[in-house]
């Protein structure tokens, strides 16, 4: 369990650990082999969403082409773009209100 | 680090209100599950743990995150996919001129939502709901 010093800024871990049975039991994967599970879970939930995604590109695409007045179209371009996997959020981080009421 | 080119597109806000309220609605409606099933999966991948960018307490508080994310995106891709098979969706996407890949996506995409699928199975028990009580492994894991 992780405790920061502002109330309420906590991470139970078991929790987490107790969620990922609950979440892989429920999908009828073997909770006894928790992390290959998970693995497994993740890669569908990714690679499912791949599939939504990309159709949902297709169709507003489709849908577009059937406008009959094309659109002004421009390029922008993103300087420096990450990999997605090197940008990290971060849980242990201070709120603007923390800081201020230190 | 690379540049990435982005493409905008404007229309002309009177082209948008002269399209069919139908196909208008269909044009927001897919922006919308695109523009959040996006957000969510790249969070996800974001938020992976990953021994090579974090260490303790950080990568511990990855997983909750996986967690979290896995459960609103596979929410989020079941409810985009009742709207699909929903009017109006339902009567205009067939209509629509998708191209060979768009429709084998879309015979694909209804497989993996179907009823027992893995996004079925998460939407039905973890998505929005809370267990009424949790169990830990026996080891529980380090």
């Amino acid at each position: 369990m992780y405790l920061t010093s502002f109330s309420g800024d906590t991470l139970l871990f078991l929790s987490d650990i107790a969620a990922v049975e609950a979440l892989v039991s429920a999908t009828g994967m073997d909770p006894q082999e928790w992390n290959t599970s998970f693995g497994k879970l993740l890669d569908e939930v990714i690679k499912v969403a791949g599939l939504y995604t990309e159709f949902l590109g297709e169709a507003l695409q489709a849908l577009m082409d059937e406008i009959p007045n094309k659109p002004e179209q421009q390029e922008l371009l993103i300087p420096d773009a990450r990999p997605l996997d090197a940008v990290r959020p971060k849980f242990f981080a201070f709120s603007v209100s923390s800081q201020s009421e230190e | 680090m690379a540049d990435l080119k982005v493409h905008k597109f404007t229309y002309s806000p009177d082209v948008i209100l002269a399209m069919d309220g139908d196909r208008r609605s269909a044009f927001l409606l897919l922006g919308l599950f695109l523009n959040e099933a996006n957000w969510l999966q790249k969070l996800l991948i974001m938020g992976m743990p990953d021994e090579r960018h974090d260490q303790e307490p950080e990568l511990q508080s990855n997983l909750s995150l996986a967690i979290l994310l896995i459960k609103l995106l596979s929410g989020k891709i079941h409810a985009g996919g009742e709207r699909l098979r929903d009017k109006p969706l339902v009567d205009l996407l067939p209509a629509l001129e998708l191209s060979d890949r768009g429709r084998h996506l879309e015979s694909q995409l209804a497989v993996a939502l179907q009823k027992g699928s893995t996004i079925h199975r998460i939407r039905s028990s973890n998505a929005f709901h809370y267990p009424r009580h949790l169990k830990l492994v026996d080891p529980i894991p380090q």
